[in-house]
């Protein structure tokens, strides 16, 4: 079992948490820190080499304003850069490490802190009001938070390529433990000087039963989604609300392209196939894109979706977006046994060449 | 530029006329957009019909052609010379098969009418989305590195090497010969290995455009037909580098060591493999390791067979060999080759076989064998078909192990990028089409490297890698590069590196100064594989958009 150093919290953990990134920059740990500032309604990733900064930070914020594997895309896709150490949710960690699959972060010199995560409530809800909906709690998370199996780092095989886990599930309320999950994690609770001494036990039981529950509640949840999704009319019924805003693909981490094709000018139909189209079939819908658009970002991140829920978060019209995302990726996945996040190693599916595989599919 | 299409279907003799009705198949398309013209004809691959699709094309002032008849692979490029000798550019054409796909699948005419209105409306649709592409020439180095300087290596840079080409010849053993240099006797027309390499060495000898390298290994080999970089390493870690224009991979086999132990290799004295024994015999000591001659010997077929999960084919000769060997040199000395299934292909192998047995070799189909140390002597414990166990005591037993590439095969392979077979031995691009052709141009292999093989096998490869170089790599004369390529826009590209690793031909190469995917344009055949990987749209294929795709299949599915 795993042993942790207790953080002592009497002012929360969100105040230990900065208290605690702001040793590692004194301590010449890291060369900054990447995590939330927050601002009133406002709350963006920030990467603070200023340790003063960290007094506004907001570690463990309710909310998720950018997926996080996208704020590291952006300080690390060209090149690794500093020593940063980057507070992420485990989703986040997780995007990140398949972004550094598909070459668009150099992670090398990031160390990932994760921390239990407790889900985040629906953008929606915090922009009416941002202090009401700061109960972390577990209530009023979002749909897919509340069905997350790998909110936690707790395993002998780690989902992701966390360094250091902040566990606080099954921790007492004044304090939290600080774990190392990977060899570049003892190393810096080393340079700090802090043992980890700490039974994790207790944390370790809570994960597990919550996941098990999670478990369930995600088994039956998808049921449910696939008598509503189902088929081609079931389908084209859930996306025909879509406003082809594509602001899923924009807050989607794992959608890196640079100029989607989705929208873009070759994709678009001439006037005169509109007509043809309508002559042929006896009408020709005015967004024709809409399934198509969510089907072929499917076909092309399934595969590394890693469940964040961002998409549906943005999305203007409350399509399901990230649980159809979410079960069908799972889907994908178990057909390569692929974990998308659990390590930098494994190669992508696509990628990677199988003389026999997916024989059941075959003719 | 208006767009002027002319689509004309070949009634090929009886074989589309009466399989289908050609007039409605006109009149289907004549209606389309872009198609000024639709006709039929008798024979448009004749001289006759080709000449009329020239008229055609300038009276009507096409600007692109469509020919509904037989297979691309047949004609395809009959009617593209039509095109350039019309003077319009041989890419703005489209093929509909509707013989093979068509008029050949179906007694149903009407079904028939139907499809191949389809197949034909496709070519259309297709057609008019064609943009004209160009070949581009590139200079050629004509000069060949021959890795491997056994028979096979010796016999290819001897035909190739002349005054305008030069040949550098590495071998990574000190000397030339390979393992037939072993070889005392080669089967079946028992002539001599060694003489045979000795006739080879001394025309690569004295060739004056071949450059022997011995004690040298190939450190990198990039570039690609015409144009490879080569950086070679001798044993004392003195590099040296030169250009060439075609590479032959003629490395050699070994045998696996895998199964031996199975038999008592290595425990018991007096078992040995089959090359330790053509070592013995070209000593001039077939002897037991005792000195004394050995009266009787077992010679134990298919060891490593279950292992190598095939047949090596040679192997069941080259102990008939050996069996030979013994008899000859030994006289008075029992001889049984134990095997559990005889691999004697071809005429010249079965005469030898009879002449073997003549010779007093005798052969006993068994099941499996055990070899164990009875403390005097040998003894084999024969499983027989029947499951009874039969014991036999011999004083020497030979191994028959299965034959492996040689070691170095992989470490080429992954410079080159190029697959292994399921075995470990390099593929060819295609068994009958291009059997000593490699799916990287220019690249071509001989002898052990592409599979267990006699000598004749080896020597016919080796003529035939040749062949394709003097043919395809002349002196003087520039490559056309191929037209229907991918492409990667630059302004799209992620540099995901994804097309990367799909590419079959090492094609694509990542820039990372721009931090963009290239497509190597000499190098690349067109496969499609990284248009279809690309996320963003950036790799495309220039002769199958999606947008010409898409037309084809709308046409294809109405």
């Amino acid at each position: 079992m795993k042993k942790g150093y207790a953080l002592q919290a009497p002012d929360g953990v969100r105040k230990a948490v900065a208290g605690f990134l702001k040793t590692c920059l004194d301590k010449d740990v890291f060369d900054a820190v990447l995590v939330c500032v927050r601002s009133g309604s406002a709350c963006s990733y920030v990467l603070v080499q200023e340790p003063s900064f960290l007094d506004t930070a907001d570690c463990l914020p309710p909310v998720m304003p950018v997926q996080g594997g996208k704020a590291v895309m952006s300080f690390t896709r060209h090149g690794k850069g500093m020593r940063i150490g980057a507070l992420l949710r485990p989703c986040e960690i997780r995007a990140a490490v398949e972004l550094s699959k598909l070459q668009q972060t150099v992670p090398e010199n990031i160390s990932f802190i994760s921390m239990d995560c407790e889900g985040v409530i629906p953008l929606s809800d915090w922009l009416s009001d941002p202090e009401a909906a700061g109960a972390a709690d577990g209530s009023g998370v979002r749909e897919l938070c509340s069905i997350c199996e790998q909110f936690s780092f707790c395993e002998d095989d780690p989902v992701g390529k966390a360094d250091l886990h902040i566990a606080t599930m099954g921790v007492a309320k004044d304090r939290a433990l600080l774990v190392p999950v990977s060899a570049r994690g003892d190393e810096i609770l080393q340079k700090l000087d802090l043992t980890p001494g700490e039974e994790t036990t207790g944390w370790v039981e809570e994960v597990e039963k919550l996941r098990k529950k999670r478990r369930e509640a995600r088994e039956e949840s998808f049921a449910e989604l696939r008598k509503r999704v189902c088929g081609l009319d079931a389908l084209s019924e859930v996306f025909g609300r879509c406003l082809e805003c594509h602001a899923c693909r924009t807050a989607c981490p794992i959608c890196y392209c640079r100029v989607c094709f989705a929208g873009s000018e070759p994709a678009g139909d001439a006037a005169v196939d509109y007509v043809r189209r309508a002559e042929r079939l006896g009408g020709s819908c005015c967004l024709p894109e809409q399934l198509l658009f969510h089907l072929g970002r499917m076909s092309h991140m399934s595969l590394s979706c890693v469940s964040c829920g961002m998409c549906e978060d943005v999305c203007p019209v409350d399509i399901p977006v990230g649980s159809i995302f979410s079960m069908v990726g799972q889907a994908t996945q178990g057909l390569f046994d692929y974990v998308p996040g659990r390590s930098a190693e494994a190669d992508l599916p696509l990628k990677k060449f199988v003389l026999d595989e997916l024989e059941d599919v075959e003719d | 530029m208006e767009k002027r299409i002319g689509v004309y279907v070949c009634e090929c003799g009886p074989n589309i006329s009466e399989a289908l009705d050609i007039d409605r198949v006109v009149e289907a398309v004549s209606g389309m957009d872009g198609v000024v013209v639709a006709d039929r004809y008798k024979l448009l691959c004749a001289g006759a019909g080709q000449q009329h699709l020239v008229d055609q094309i300038k009276e009507h002032d096409l600007t692109h052609l469509v020919v509904a008849a037989c297979s691309p692979k047949e004609h395809e490029s009959t009617f593209m010379s039509v095109c350039e000798k019309a003077g319009i550019n041989p890419y703005m054409f489209q093929m509909a098969n509707i013989r093979e796909q068509v008029a050949w699948v179906t007694p149903d005419k009407e079904q028939a009418t139907e499809r191949a209105i389809r197949h034909v409306r496709a070519a259309v649709g297709r057609v008019i989305r064609h943009t004209p592409l160009a070949t581009r020439e590139i200079e050629c180095n004509p000069d060949v590195l021959v890795i491997g300087g056994g028979i096979a290596g010796l016999s290819s840079a001897a035909l190739l090497a002349g005054p305008e080409r030069k040949v550098y010849l590495v071998e990574k053993e000190p000397a030339l010969g390979g393992a037939v240099k072993g070889y005392e006797k080669l089967f079946p027309g028992m002539r001599s290995g060694s003489e045979l390499v000795q006739r080879y060495q001394a025309q690569v000898e004295a060739n004056d455009n071949i450059t022997v390298l011995t004690g040298t290994t190939v450190k990198s080999i990039l570039g690609f037909l015409g144009n490879f970089e080569i950086a070679v390493e001798n044993g004392q870690g003195e590099g040296q580098e030169f250009m060439v224009g075609a590479v032959v991979a003629a490395l050699g086999m070994k045998e696996d060591t895998e199964s031996l132990g199975e038999y008592g290799y290595g425990e018991i004295d007096d078992v040995y493999t089959a090359l330790e024994v053509e070592a013995m015999n070209l000593e001039g000591r077939l002897a037991l390791k005792n000195g004394d001659a050995p009266k009787s010997v077992g010679i134990i077929h298919c060891v490593g067979r279950e292992h190598s999960e095939y047949c090596s084919s040679v192997c069941c000769m080259a102990g008939m060999k050996i069996g030979r060997y013994l008899k000859d040199k030994l006289g008075d000395v029992k001889v049984t080759g134990f095997y559990r299934d005889l691999c004697v292909p071809g005429c010249d192998a079965e005469q030898f076989y009879r002449e073997t047995r003549d010779a007093g070799m005798e052969f006993v189909r068994v099941g499996r064998v055990e070899v164990h140390d009875s403390g005097n002597g040998i003894v084999l414990k024969c499983g027989t078909a029947e499951g009874a166990v039969k014991e036999e005591k011999v004083d020497m037993v030979v191994l028959l192990p299965s034959v492996q590439a040689a070691e170095d095969v992989g470490a080429l392979a992954e410079m080159l990028s190029l697959p292994l077979g399921p075995h470990g031995f390099m593929i060819e691009e295609h068994e009958k089409l291009a059997p000593v052709n490699t799916s990287m141009e220019g690249v071509y292999l001989a002898g052990g490297v592409t599979g267990p093989g006699t000598a004749e096998q080896t020597l016919s490869q080796s003529e035939a890698a040749a062949g394709r170089i003097l043919a395809g790599l002349v002196p003087g004369r520039k490559l056309e590069t191929e037209a229907r390529v991918s492409e990667i826009r630059a302004d799209l590209c992620a540099g995901c590196r994804t097309c990367l690793t799909v590419c079959c031909y090492g094609a694509i190469d990542y820039d990372p100064m721009k931090g963009i995917c290239v497509v190597n344009e000499v190098l690349c055949r067109g496969c499609g594989n990284c248009a279809s990987a690309c996320p963003s749209g950036a790799a495309s294929h220039r002769h199958f958009t999606s947008n010409q795709i898409y037309r084809e299949m709308a046409e294809i599915l109405k």
